[in-house]
């Protein structure tokens, strides 16, 4: 590319940067901007300029690309929605249309599984499973600071009494406790293998 | 002439340069610059958005001429135009005679 070139080039993306209104009109504007810099050219190289000193001048005299934009983008009306709204909406859509597609099937899937496999796997928190296992041993530290009591307001947990002699009669002896209260099943033991 | 005071006129000329044969920018340009002696010199790039805008008006066609080597936008007049220019030459008429009355200048 020769430095002719570069200059109307560069002009072309200066008023193409500028340029405000539809793709087409904006398009139809740079090609007839382009004709009309080549043909002053060639009529100024007819006259004997040199290239650049022709190319520089084709240039002035269109007008600078801000002035020339400004002309433009006032005799062009405003649209509806902003050229960089459009494209943000057009990039935005998608990503959400793919993520509530994928929230559904997520739910779909949460279904069948759910009809082969039951509740309990599929819900880690349903109430048939409790997975909660917080008994308030005597002597625990206390959750509130020291010297500020709990607030009437807020009902204190009910201790689960035990006795925990060695570890093992400890957990034994929580388990049976535990389970006693609860709907749970009988893998507590295994825990303590 | 100052390019404030000739955008006001033109349309008006623009018009009036497209009575006649179809015809691209760059000869709209030149037409307007050798037919005032110089005087009328806007940058050239300004006559395009005039362009474009008596077009959506409807005062204009236009159309891509691709016979030669290279394309060119070629625009003429509709019959809205013609009358445009009609109604047009009768004010800036009118106008003239009126401030050269004025002025005491006879135009």
């Amino acid at each position: 590319v020769n430095t002719e070139d570069d200059i109307v080039e560069e002009y072309l993306d200066e008023l193409f940067v500028a340029l405000r209104g539809q793709p087409r009109q904006v398009r139809r504007m740079l090609a007839e901007t382009e004709e009309h810099l080549r043909l002053t050219i060639i009529d100024d190289l007819a006259r004997g300029t040199p290239a650049e000193d022709a190319t520089v001048a084709a240039v002035a005299r269109f007008g600078g690309a801000a002035e020339v934009a400004r002309a433009w983008n006032a005799s062009t009306p405003a649209e509806p929605m902003p050229t960089f709204l459009r494209r943000l909406a057009a990039q935005l859509v998608p990503l959400a249309g793919t993520g509530l597609i994928a929230i559904g099937l997520s739910g779909v899937i949460a279904r069948i599984m759910t009809a082969l496999w039951g509740r309990t796997f599929m819900f880690a928190d349903h109430p048939a499973r409790p997975t909660r296992l917080r008994p308030v041993a005597p002597g625990c530290p206390s959750t509130h600071p020291p010297g500020v009591a709990p607030t009437p307001t807020s009902p204190k947990p009910k201790p689960m009494a035990f006795s925990p002699a060695t570890p093992r009669e400890s957990l034994d002896s929580f388990c049976s406790a535990w389970w006693s209260s609860s709907a749970g099943g009988a893998d507590c033991r295994s825990l303590a293998a | 002439m100052k390019n404030e005071q000739l955008k006001g006129h033109l349309d008006l000329l623009l018009l009036q340069i497209l009575d006649g044969a179809p015809t691209h920018g760059y000869q709209i340009a030149c037409a307007l610059r050798e037919r005032s002696d110089g005087a009328f010199d806007l940058p050239e790039g300004t006559i395009y958005p005039a362009l474009h805008r008596l077009e959506s008006q409807g005062l204009l066609i236009s159309d891509w001429d691709t016979s030669g080597p290279r394309r060119r936008r070629m625009y003429r007049l509709t019959a809205l135009g013609h009358a445009a220019l009609r109604t047009q030459r009768v004010e800036w008429t009118r106008f003239v005679r009126g401030v050269g009355g004025v002025l005491g200048v006879t135009a």
